[in-house]
């Protein structure tokens, strides 16, 4: 018997980040555009999918994955807008990852397909160091939260290219300044893009699908 | 939050390395875990042992390194981001210099530009120590 010292060199991030890229060169081939759409749970993540696949549907390819500990519910509702959905249940995973989408990616027509949204699941901590392959990382807050949420949680907002305060309409009710949460955002990351929205008012909705098509449009 | 997940992803890079070296006992595993990481270390070591229970890796040392983050500026600036920096070395106290880096941090050569991170965040798995048999 004897002792000896093996290199290693598996890091678990890096790991995630090269199946990521794979599934990023899976979504270019096709001329897919990936949003990995974030936030806390009951932020309104699924409803602001459901928005722009009601305004999109017509005009884009639209397929989505729902990723949740019982993902079935969101999906069922994307499913509704008959749209091609792949429900991911984590069971105890707090986040998705590049592995989970590869195959979820796999059973998607990426041929007849423009926009791909993937919903993670609702938490602002663990997606954070997880890339799945997207091309835009969007990060959803709701006033409900309360306005000090962007700065209790600063390395996800760092990552994202847009931030979407959303639930505008009840701000008052519930005593938060909504114009707070957004520049708190752009101070942690001055590149980040912040809508303030609201599907009760409509607020915000046309910029969203703005931001969504234009980032498609210039992919193309 | 996902200690869990990650400690499997450990075990199973773990596990790898030491059946192709024919490995008869893992021994200690050195693994370097960034300051930024969201990774809890104590309960990473806790789903370790457990994940690890009759097997090879039962009862190994996982020995966490931990690396602070590096900061890089536009400016030349690059260096370790000192997270006990006008401290001691107070718990309460580097975590707000954590998050004082997440949020924005200025460089601290030229100030008026914001670094990137270039190390910090990883979770590797660096080397094993395994026991092996004498012909082997």
């Amino acid at each position: 018997m004897h002792d000896l010292r093996v290199e290693v060199g598996y890091d678990v991030l890096q790991a995630n980040e090269a199946l990521a890229e794979k599934n990023r060169r899976l979504l270019d081939g096709f001329g897919v555009t990936g949003f990995n759409i974030m936030g806390a749970i009951g932020s309104g993540k699924t409803t602001l999918i459901e928005l722009a696949v009601e305004k999109l549907g017509d005009k884009y390819g639209i397929g989505a994955i729902a990723g949740d500990i019982v993902a079935d519910i969101d999906a069922d509702r994307f499913r509704l807008h008959d749209i091609p959905t792949i429900s991911l249940n984590t069971g105890r995973e707090c986040h998705l990852d590049a592995h989970l989408v590869e195959h979820a990616i796999e059973q998607m027509p990426l041929d007849n397909m423009d926009i791909l949204f993937m919903e993670n699941v609702g938490n602002l901590i663990c997606p954070t160091d997880y890339s799945l392959g997207e091309h835009h990382r969007v990060v959803v807050v709701s006033v409900s939260e309360g306005d000090d949420m962007v700065k209790k949680h600063p390395m996800i907002f760092k990552t994202c290219s847009l931030v979407i305060v959303n639930k505008v309409d009840i701000a008052e009710a519930v005593d938060v300044d909504a114009d707070k949460m957004a520049d708190d955002a752009l101070g942690i990351n001055p590149r980040i893009g912040a809508l303030k929205t609201s599907k009760i008012t409509g607020e915000g909705i046309d910029d969203w699908i703005k931001f969504i098509e234009v980032n498609v449009n210039a992919r193309r | 939050m996902h200690e869990y997940g990650v400690a499997m992803e450990v075990y199973e890079a773990v596990m790898d390395v030491a059946s192709k070296n024919d490995a008869t006992r893992v021994i200690s595993i050195d693994l370097e875990l960034g300051e930024l990481a969201h990774i809890n270390s104590e309960q990473l070591c806790f789903c370790f042992e457990i994940i690890a229970k009759e097997s090879l890796a039962e009862g190994a040392d996982l020995n966490i390194i931990s690396i602070p983050p590096t900061i890089k500026c536009k400016c030349g600036y690059e260096g370790v981001f000192d997270s006990h920096s006008s401290s001691n070395s107070d718990d309460t106290k580097q975590c707000r210099a954590l998050s004082d880096l997440a949020l924005n941090m200025p460089c601290p050569e030229c100030e008026n530009s914001m670094p990137v991170l270039i190390s910090g965040r990883e979770i590797n798995v660096r080397d094993i120590k395994i026991e092996v048999e004498e012909n082997a």
